[in-house]
């Protein structure tokens, strides 16, 4: 048996384990652990399966941003009665067993073994504007599904909003300090807006896009946040809402534009398919990183006095 | 070559699900925590070895992705891990339908491993946060 | 094979080795500083010569740039994560282990 398939072997073993693991265990902060133990297998299992753009996004979103939300959510989670929590858990099932049967529905639905799209998404490719396959699929194909998406994480930031309103936990809010993690965000954010721009600006002929880049982008944010270096933007800052809407405008702009020339709705002009793609992308990151940083509001960071770590004074 | 890349990888692979056990045995948070810290360093390892197989280099950007957002989480859970000692009389908790702790609950919710030092170093972190990031003498 | 595809091999078996003693110490030391130390340094100086491995083999410069990249975030992240790590056990209040 080669290494490889030993590798394939593991990982596959693991996932499942992994998987009831993380739900199976009552130590919430045990199961975070685990949560992001699961992100890095699958991250793994997705590098084998030879699909870089969703280990990408796994590595992006299933390790980084994601363990710092449920680590966040810890101090609301452990305050909740055990009786709340046990009804939470049944609806959270009762969702995952939906989920898992619509999808099985639609696995069976599916065509029978094939080549399926691949030979049509290839042979147009040239007119695409881009070279990345996964990238002419989401931006220029089907794009509506993108477009769609990008107004979901609209719609769930201002869900964001309305579930932790502003009020007044920005004024509750430590005063910046120098502090261990701030050093780590003056070494590290830097590095994240450029893997952010590489990230977008190599979509177009590599694994890359908008959704790796914004999360990339957001983890910046959230390093500033938890360093004190960004404050929390009220949502009803112009600012905010304006950038919020910037990709989701400029896509739609894009969408419509060719209606008026008697042309169809997305339809790209292949001259200028490669500049369009590349124009909405880079707004789009941004859209998708302010969504991301809106799950960190001020209220979820003024739930503790002062930065973890502060680097100690010469006395 | 390429069989060594590929049995190196297993060999990392093996020492990361090992290492796992440790999340199992804990005692405390900050342990558990270890193993984030084992997964960021041997992933980013096992994915550069996956990405110098012909054909599969855009592993490499996965790789860099990991390395710099491992750290993220451990920031996430150092604030944690210091909003866990907060006194009950301190601040409103940060989500509306959150009832207000009791000081028992607000001590049980502090990382697995108190001990009666968490006694003595809490009312040295209380006192504010320069106090407590002060080198303290071993008790 | 050539002498530089031996080096190259080597340095990636010492990195596995330098990962071995990652986890060993993670497992067998007795609190979670000395588990700190072990860990951190361990697999960063593991992470190091595969790096280095990887970029004696590696098919172009820009690629060996990337690999040097990697290595150096994980080493700035590491080993300000480590200490992140440190202070919130000792404010957690866990003791620092001694030999009786």
């Amino acid at each position: 048996m080669s290494a490889g398939l030993a590798i394939d072997a593991a990982l596959a073993l693991v996932l499942p384990v992994l998987a009831w693991a993380v739900v199976a265990t009552p130590d919430l902060r045990k199961a975070i652990v685990l949560f992001m133990a699961l992100g890095l297998v699958a991250a793994l299992a997705w590098a084998r399966l030879a699909a870089p753009d969703i280990a990408l996004v796994e590595a992006a979103i299933g390790t980084g941003v994601t363990g710092a939300l449920l680590m966040s959510c810890v101090p609301w989670a452990e305050s909740l009665t055990p009786a709340s929590r046990r009804a939470r858990a049944d609806l959270a099932l009762a969702g995952a067993l939906a989920v898992v049967a619509c999808l099985g529905w639609a696995i069976r639905a599916l065509p029978e073994a094939g080549p399926g799209l691949t030979p049509a998404v290839l042979g147009a490719l040239e007119v695409s504007g881009v070279e990345h396959p996964v990238t002419a699929v989401l931006l220029n194909y089907r794009s509506y599904d993108t477009l769609l998406e990008i107004v979901v994480l609209v719609a769930a930031a201002i869900g964001i909003d309305a579930v932790l309103p502003d009020d007044d936990a920005r004024r509750r809010l430590a005063p910046p300090a120098r502090s261990l993690v701030g050093v780590l965000s003056h070494l590290l954010v830097p590095g994240a807006v450029l893997v952010a721009g590489f990230l977008v600006w190599k979509g177009a002929h590599a694994p890359g896009g908008a959704f790796q880049a914004g999360a990339v982008l957001a983890a910046g944010g959230i390093l500033l946040l938890f360093a004190r270096r960004l404050r929390p933007v009220p949502f009803a800052a112009r600012a905010l809402r304006g950038a919020l809407l910037a990709g989701p405008l400029l896509f739609l702009g894009v969408a419509v534009a060719p209606l008026v020339r008697g042309g169809r709705l997305l339809e790209l002009p292949v001259a200028w398919a490669g500049v369009l793609i590349l124009a909405i992308e880079t707004v789009l990151v941004v859209t998708i990183a302010i969504v991301l940083l809106m799950f960190f509001p001020a209220r979820v960071l003024a739930s503790s006095r002062a930065p973890a770590a502060t680097v100690e004074d010469p006395p | 070559m390429a069989e060594l890349r590929a049995a190196v990888a297993l060999f990392l692979v093996l020492t990361v699900l090992v290492g796992m056990i440790r999340v199992a045995r804990g005692p405390s948070f900050a342990d558990r925590m270890l193993v984030a810290l084992l997964m960021g360093t041997t992933g980013v390892a096992v994915l550069v070895l996956l990405a110098a197989s012909p054909g599969a280099g855009a592993l490499r950007d996965v790789a860099l992705v990991l390395s710099l957002l491992a750290s993220v989480t451990v920031v996430a859970f150092a604030r944690l891990a210091a909003s866990g000692r907060e006194p009950a009389a301190g601040p409103a908790p940060g989500h509306p339908d959150a009832p207000a702790p009791a000081p028992a609950a607000a001590t049980v919710t502090v990382t697995a491993t108190v001990t009666a030092t968490a006694a003595a170093t809490d009312a040295t972190a209380a006192a504010g946060a320069d106090a407590a990031a002060a080198p303290e003498p071993p008790p | 094979m050539t002498a530089l595809e031996l080096v190259a091999g080597a340095l990636l078996c010492a990195g596995a080795a330098f990962f071995l003693a990652g986890t060993v110490g993670l497992l067998r030391f007795p609190d979670v500083y000395t588990r700190l130390h072990a860990l951190t340094k361990a697999d960063n100086l593991g992470l190091g010569l595969i790096v280095a491995g990887l970029a004696l083999d590696a098919g172009s410069v820009a690629e060996a740039l990337q690999l040097g990249i990697i290595w150096s975030l994980v080493m700035v992240s590491s080993s300000l994560s480590c200490q992140l790590v440190a202070r919130a056990a000792r404010r957690a209040g866990v003791a620092p282990w001694r030999r009786r």
